[in-house]
């Protein structure tokens, strides 16, 4: 039980820390297609963090465990192209 | 060691994939309704209040960290420290509700509704959504955290937990994307 709560407090470190990079990026007023992209990144990289190791998935062989990675890498990307044709 | 099966009730994750399949269309029409208006969104965005936004994710995060505890509890069947957890979960999910409610307020004071303009049509749609799954995922933790004081989970037997958790890693998932879509990206 130690182990596994302390992997979980690393990720919800890292989660914390991106989201205050998320906060600071709208505070200071960045945008452009680029800072789009940094923060998509940072979506994903959150997203599949809590996929894997919130909601446990990392540990299942069930097929069905993609359809939330690919719901999170399709959802994100299609904003990226929304953000891009209107750039 | 790999599990063959999803966690908890495998109808919660059709519950989940359809959930996220309806968030995934209403971001993806947000962004695409944004790049033609892109000045409106961008002016509008700037009105949102972004530290409120941040704090409920930091919130959100945390509710999820404590999830994550009461299962790991559970699972060396320690149902007293798992419903400590939940609890803990739910009673942030509460101060998530109050926030929003006062950033509804704000909105509301100042006399914005959903036929003021398209970008504020969005923002009050999304976030209420999301708000009432908040609420809907605090009253299943609720319920899994008094069953869990009453003695009916175990190390073997503790589904409802898992399936709880995993309505509640979900909310936390939509409101990742969410929060830099609605709050931050321009």
């Amino acid at each position: 039980m130690v182990a596994a709560n302390r992997n979980a407090l690393y990720v919800w470190l890292v989660l914390v820390l991106l989201s205050l990079v998320t906060y600071a990026v709208g505070k200071l007023g960045y945008g452009g297609i680029s800072v789009v992209a940094l923060l998509l990144l940072s979506v994903s990289i959150k997203g599949q963090l809590v996929i894997d190791y919130f909601m446990g998935l990392a540990h299942v062989q069930s097929r069905w465990k993609w359809v939330v990675t690919v719901w999170l890498v399709s959802v994100v990307l299609l904003i990226g192209l929304a953000y891009w044709t209107s750039m | 060691m790999k599990n063959h099966d999803l966690p908890g009730d495998f109808a919660i994750w059709i519950f989940i994939f359809a959930e996220l399949l309806v968030f995934g269309v209403f971001f993806l029409s947000y962004a695409f309704a944004r790049a033609n208006n892109v000045e409106l969104f961008d002016e509008y965005q700037q009105t949102l209040d972004r530290e409120i936004g941040a704090i409920n994710t930091i919130i959100l995060i945390t509710s999820s960290l404590f999830v994550v505890r009461a299962v790991n509890a559970i699972r060396h069947n320690a149902a007293r420290l798992c419903a400590t957890w939940i609890g803990l979960a739910v009673l942030l999910g509460g101060v998530f509700v109050y926030l929003k409610l006062l950033e509804f307020g704000a909105k509301h004071a100042d006399g914005i509704t959903l036929s003021t303009n398209t970008f504020y049509m969005f923002y009050l749609s999304l976030t209420f959504f999301h708000f009432m799954h908040v609420l809907m995922g605090m009253v299943i933790l609720a319920v899994v955290a008094v069953k869990a004081r009453q003695g009916a989970y175990s190390a073997e037997n503790h589904a409802g937990v898992e399936t709880g958790a995993s309505y509640w890693h979900m909310v936390d998932l939509v409101w990742i994307v969410l929060f830099p879509l609605v709050y931050v990206m321009h």
